[in-house]
C-alpha cells in the first residue's frame, strides 16, 4: 500500500523529469491499465514528426498493416474496440501501398507480424483470440488516435483518459463512460449509483470493449479514406468473405 | 556471474554522487567534456549554467549567452538554434533505440541550411543528452585496419551510458532478456582479447563446442544466427582473410571486436570478467597472464596476486 505522501513525491519526481524531457518533446505519460487498474507509465513522443519514424523498427508494409488493424479496432461496431483473429488476418489481404497497388502479405507473415505486435505490446490478444489496444498504444499514440478518429475515441468521464474497455451509461444517448477502476472509485460508497452525466441509475453491467471470453466482431467497419473522397460514412467488410468486397473508393 | 558490462564509461570523473544541495535537482553545471570525445573545434569550453535557473527557459537564455569560438552561433535566432539542438537530441535517441549508428550526414540533414553550426549544435546536444538522459554520443572507430577504413568525414556515433555502474546493476533495470546474450558476448570478447584482437572462426567454433553451445538443444539455439546478430549490432566484426580455411572451400574468417564493443566494454572489464569466471580457482598472477596474452604492456606495475 503506497502512502499518500509517497505518491505525491513520485508525482513531483515525474513532473521534474518531464520538465527536462519536454525540452526535447518527450514526456512520461501515466494512466491506469484498463484491465486491472494497475498504474502504468510510458515514455512518449509528444511530436509525431519524421525523425521519430526511425524508432518504430517496422517496415512500411508492417506499419501499413498496423494502421489497418488500429483502424479496424477503433471503428468496431458498438464500441467493442476489438477485432477477431479472423478479421485481423483478413485485413492482411487488403493492404495497398500509396499508389493503391496491393501489398503482398502472406497469411504466415501476417501471423508473425501479429505476434510481433503483441510482443512489442501494441496490441493485446484475449484468450479467445480477439485483438484490442494495449496501454502502450493508448499512451504513445494518444495524439494520433484523437486526431485521426475524433469522436469515435471516447474519454472516461472520471479520469478523462481514452477508454476502450469499461462501463457505459445504460442510456443509449448518454456519453458517460467509466473505466472499471474509475467506476469502483467513483461509486465506492454509493448505494444507488447514478450516471455522473444524466443521473440515471448506473448498471455497471453495460460494457464497452471486450469482456473476457466473449468473441470479437468479425465484421470490420472501416473509416472512409478521407484523403481520397472526403466522405464521412464508413463502409463494411465482412471478414467471412461472403462475397461483398468493396474497395476503398 | 559477470556484471552487466554494457555502456560503461572508463573515466570515473563524473561525480554524480557529490552533487551538493537539495534544491538543484537538475544536474546542471560544471562538467568537462571527456578527453576521448571527438574533439570538435571550439568545444573545449566548459558550459557553466546558472544554477538558479530551475525551469526549462534556462536552456534558451544560455544559448544566447554562450558563444563558441570560431563559429557564428549568433547568426541564427536562439529559438532556431534550440530547435536544431532538440532535433539532434531526438535523432540520437531514436536512432539508438533502433540500434543503428548515428551518421554524421544524418545530423547534417537535420541541420539542413545551417550545417556550419554542426559543432556548436553537436556540443549542445551532447550536454542535453548527458543532462537529461545520462548518456553521451561517442564516435565509432574503425581501429585502422586496412581495407576497412571509412572515408574521411563519414563519422558515425552511438549513444553510451555515463551513469555509474552501481545504478545499473542494483536490480533497478530489467536486463532479463539480454543477460544471456551479453554473457555469450563477454565470453567471445574475452577469447578474442587474449588472442590480441582476432580469433579464427575455427578456433572460436571449437571453443563454443567445448561449451556445448553448438548442439541443437543449446540454450542459444542457432549459434551462427546469434553471431550474425552480434555482428549486426557491431559488437563483433568478421573479416575474410586472404587464405583458405582448413576445408579448402572458403576463405578463412576471423572475428574481432566490433566498434560498439570498443565503445561499451573497457578492457579492464574483460580482465575482471575472466577473473570472475576463474573465481576461487584463479591461479596466482592471473591478471598478469591475461595482460601478457593480450599483448598489453601495463604502464603501472601489475600486482602479482
Amino acid at each position: 500500500m503506497i502512502e499518500r505522501s509517497d505518491q505525491d513525491g513520485f508525482t513531483d519526481f515525474i513532473n521534474q523529469l518531464n520538465g527536462g524531457l519536454n525540452n526535447v518533446e518527450l514526456e512520461f505519460r501515466r494512466a491506469q491499465d484498463e484491465l486491472n487498474g494497475t498504474p502504468v507509465m510510458a515514455l512518449t513522443n509528444t511530436n509525431g514528426q519524421k525523425i521519430a519514424q526511425v524508432a518504430t523498427g517496422y517496415t512500411p508494409t508492417e506499419l501499413e498493416y498496423f494502421k489497418h488493424l488500429l483502424d479496424a479496432i477503433v471503428m468496431a461496431d458498438d464500441e467493442m474496440f476489438c477485432i477477431s483473429s479472423t478479421a485481423a488476418l483478413h485485413e492482411a489481404g487488403r493492404l495497398k501501398n500509396k499508389e493503391n497497388k496491393p501489398l503482398a502479405l502472406t497469411k504466415r507473415e501476417a501471423e508473425n507480424l501479429l505476434d510481433r505486435y503483441i510482443a512489442d505490446q501494441w496490441f493485446i490478444r484475449s484468450k479467445a483470440g480477439a485483438y484490442s489496444l494495449s496501454m502502450r498504444t493508448l499512451l504513445e499514440l494518444q495524439t494520433y488516435l484523437k486526431e485521426t478518429y475524433g469522436d469515435q475515441i471516447q474519454e472516461c468521464t472520471l479520469c478523462m483518459e481514452i477508454i476502450t474497455k469499461g462501463q457505459r451509461c445504460s442510456v443509449a444517448a448518454c456519453s458517460s463512460r467509466l473505466h472499471q477502476h474509475c467506476s469502483s472509485t467513483y461509486f465506492r460508497n454509493m448505494n444507488n449509483p447514478k450516471c455522473p452525466t444524466c443521473h440515471t441509475a448506473w448498471s455497471s453491467k453495460v460494457l464497452i470493449g471486450l469482456s473476457d471470453g466473449a468473441s470479437a466482431p468479425s465484421k470490420v467497419r472501416k473509416r472512409a479514406a478521407r484523403r481520397e473522397n472526403g466522405a464521412a460514412g464508413g463502409e463494411e467488410d465482412d471478414a467471412e468473405g461472403s462475397g461483398r468486397n468493396q474497395d476503398d473508393a | 556471474m559477470a556484471d552487466r558490462r554494457r555502456r560503461i564509461v572508463v573515466d570515473d570523473d563524473e561525480d554524480y554522487g557529490s552533487r551538493g544541495g537539495g534544491s538543484s535537482q537538475r544536474n546542471t553545471g560544471k562538467r568537462q567534456a571527456p578527453s576521448n570525445n571527438q574533439g570538435s573545434s571550439g568545444s573545449q569550453k566548459r558550459v557553466v549554467r546558472d544554477d538558479s535557473d530551475q525551469d526549462s527557459d534556462s536552456y534558451t537564455t544560455n544559448a544566447t549567452r554562450q558563444t563558441t569560438s570560431g563559429t557564428k552561433a549568433t547568426d541564427i535566432a536562439p529559438e532556431d538554434f534550440e530547435r536544431l539542438v532538440k532535433d539532434v537530441v531526438r535523432l540520437a535517441i531514436f536512432t539508438s533505440h533502433s540500434e543503428q549508428a548515428l551518421k554524421r550526414e544524418d545530423i547534417k540533414n537535420v541541420l539542413s541550411d545551417h550545417s556550419k553550426l554542426y559543432d556548436p549544435v553537436f556540443q549542445k546536444a551532447q550536454e542535453r543528452l548527458r543532462d537529461i538522459f545520462g548518456m553521451e554520443l561517442v564516435e565509432l572507430t574503425t581501429k585502422g585496419r586496412s581495407g576497412q577504413a571509412t572515408e574521411k568525414g563519414a563519422k558515425s556515433y552511438m549513444l553510451r551510458n555515463i551513469l555509474p555502474m552501481e545504478l545499473l546493476s542494483g536490480g533497478v533495470v530489467n536486463w532479463e532478456a539480454e543477460l544471456e546474450d551479453m554473457g555469450l558476448l563477454m565470453v567471445i570478447l574475452s577469447l578474442i582479447f587474449v588472442r590480441q584482437g582476432a580469433i579464427l572462426e575455427s578456433a572460436l567454433m571449437s571453443h563454443l563446442r567445448r561449451l556445448s553451445l553448438l548442439e541443437d538443444n543449446s540454450p542459444f539455439g542457432d549459434i551462427q544466427r546469434k553471431l550474425e546478430v552480434l555482428i549486426k549490432k557491431r559488437y563483433l566484426d568478421k573479416f575474410k582473410l586472404d587464405h583458405m580455411d582448413e576445408s579448402g572451400e572458403k576463405a578463412e574468417v576471423e572475428y574481432r571486436w566490433g566498434a560498439r564493443a570498443r565503445v561499451e566494454v573497457p578492457e579492464e572489464n574483460v580482465v575482471k570478467f575472466i577473473q570472475e569466471v576463474f573465481g576461487r580457482e584463479a591461479p596466482m598472477g592471473l591478471e598478469a597472464s591475461i595482460l601478457k596474452a593480450a599483448g598489453i604492456k601495463s604502464k603501472d606495475p601489475v600486482e602479482i596476486q
